[in-house]
């Protein structure tokens, strides 16, 4: 078999060129190959270490869908200490903002905006986002085995944060969890750095997959509709209510100063429209 | 130097109230990065917690509390910070500050 050599190409002399028309060939191979194939995959989802949920992903035809559950995954059960507790030096808690709707992101090759369902005040709405491209770096060398697959990194800049991926090539689609993809073969793991990561960790894959989509379209396009700039204003503001109420609840106690720190943990840190 | 005098005394002051008519512990010190589970009595909200290093800052030791907020997504919002100087262990005035927030917790005081 005639190994590929970086660099020695007669027809790309520039080893990035080369590179480039090099991934080009294997995207277009996997979305060749993937055509007419269904698949599923199943992730777990870390937005924090407070929660886990389960998220599954379709791909077909170059249409992903990916369900993210509205409740986590039960937790295991913790060995409680008391003595610990007695120690401890932080708590925390979770805001109910009312009931909560599965997340459905559906996203279709080469079209610039995804469509997501999002929960507001315990109603489900069809959010449009016109999402930025991802560009990949793959120019890793950097190879691992998660699980039965070897995997290849890669990075990408995405709205103020970096992703990193590892993805397999034996499994040739370009599909991942949540709103990414776009890599020459399924998303084996991802996660966003910063201070408050998420992570997705792929659990399961049926590959050809036989069943449906379990995914009402109509029930969604029948949703009220946002733009992502219009709900993300719309979380922030209720937040900011909510958080600013809490603030002026905090008990006082002479000699202790409380201070409030505002955080975005959700994986976008800066959207385009912040940015101006 | 008197106010300091007078916080120390408040904080004393709200520690043994905490400890009032409970099962008092002995502080602990050097405590290790730990982390346990458990339910609030009357509402669902989970509770995380977690031992952080102290800063010692001459013969005064700081202490930071943490209440970290998450939405139901289980993505972190907020955080809230309440800090004080004591003498020695902090487990005195992190008691305090628990039991606070598990009394406004479940007594919805909190707006939460």
């Amino acid at each position: 078999m005639r190994k590929f050599k970086r660099g020695s190409g007669l027809a790309f002399p520039n080893p990035t060129i080369m590179n480039k028309y090099f991934l080009f060939f294997l995207l277009s191979l996997a979305t060749t190959v993937s055509h007419g194939q269904k698949l599923k995959s199943v992730y777990l989802y870390l937005p924090s270490p407070m929660a886990t949920f389960r998220e599954e992903v379709y791909f077909q035809d170059g249409i992903k869908t990916s369900v993210l559950d509205s409740l986590p995954q039960p937790k295991p059960q913790a060995t409680s200490n008391g003595d610990d507790e007695e120690l401890s030096g932080s708590m925390s808690v979770t805001l109910d903002m009312g009931k909560v709707y599965r997340n459905i992101v559906i996203k279709k090759n080469n079209a610039p905006q995804l469509v997501e369902t999002r929960s507001l005040k315990g109603r489900n709405y069809l959010v449009s986002d016109e999402f930025p491209t991802l560009v990949w770096n793959t120019n890793y060398t950097d190879v691992d085995t998660l699980g039965k697959h070897i995997c290849h990194k890669a990075t990408a800049t995405y709205r103020g944060t970096t992703l990193v991926a590892y993805y397999t090539n034996d499994i040739p689609i370009p599909a991942g969890p949540y709103k990414f993809g776009g890599l020459p073969g399924l998303i084996v793991m991802l996660y966003s750095e910063g201070a408050n990561p998420h992570y997705w960790l792929l659990k399961e894959i049926e590959y050809p997959y036989t069943g449906d989509v379990p995914v009402n379209e109509k029930y969604i396009n029948a949703l009220p509709k946002l733009s992502l700039e219009s709900y993300v204003k719309k979380v922030d503001l209720e937040t900011e209510e909510r958080m600013h109420m809490m603030m002026s609840k905090m008990p006082l106690m002479e000699g202790v100063t409380v201070e409030r720190k505002k955080v975005r943990g959700s994986v976008e840190q800066v959207y385009e429209w912040e940015k101006k | 130097m008197k106010k300091l005098v007078m916080s120390l005394v408040a904080v004393a002051a709200l520690s043994t109230a905490a400890f009032a008519g409970t099962d008092a512990k002995a502080p602990k010190e050097n405590a290790n990065v730990k982390t346990t589970t458990e339910k609030l009595a009357k509402s669902n909200a989970e509770v995380k917690l977690t031992t952080e290093p102290n800063e010692s800052k001459g013969t005064l030791t700081k202490c930071v509390y943490t209440l970290n907020v998450y939405n139901s997504s289980g993505q972190v919002i907020d955080t809230f910070t309440s800090q004080t100087y004591v003498e020695n262990s902090c487990s005195g005035f992190f008691s305090t500050c628990k039991a606070v927030y598990r009394h406004m917790l479940a007594h919805g005081e909190l707006g939460i």
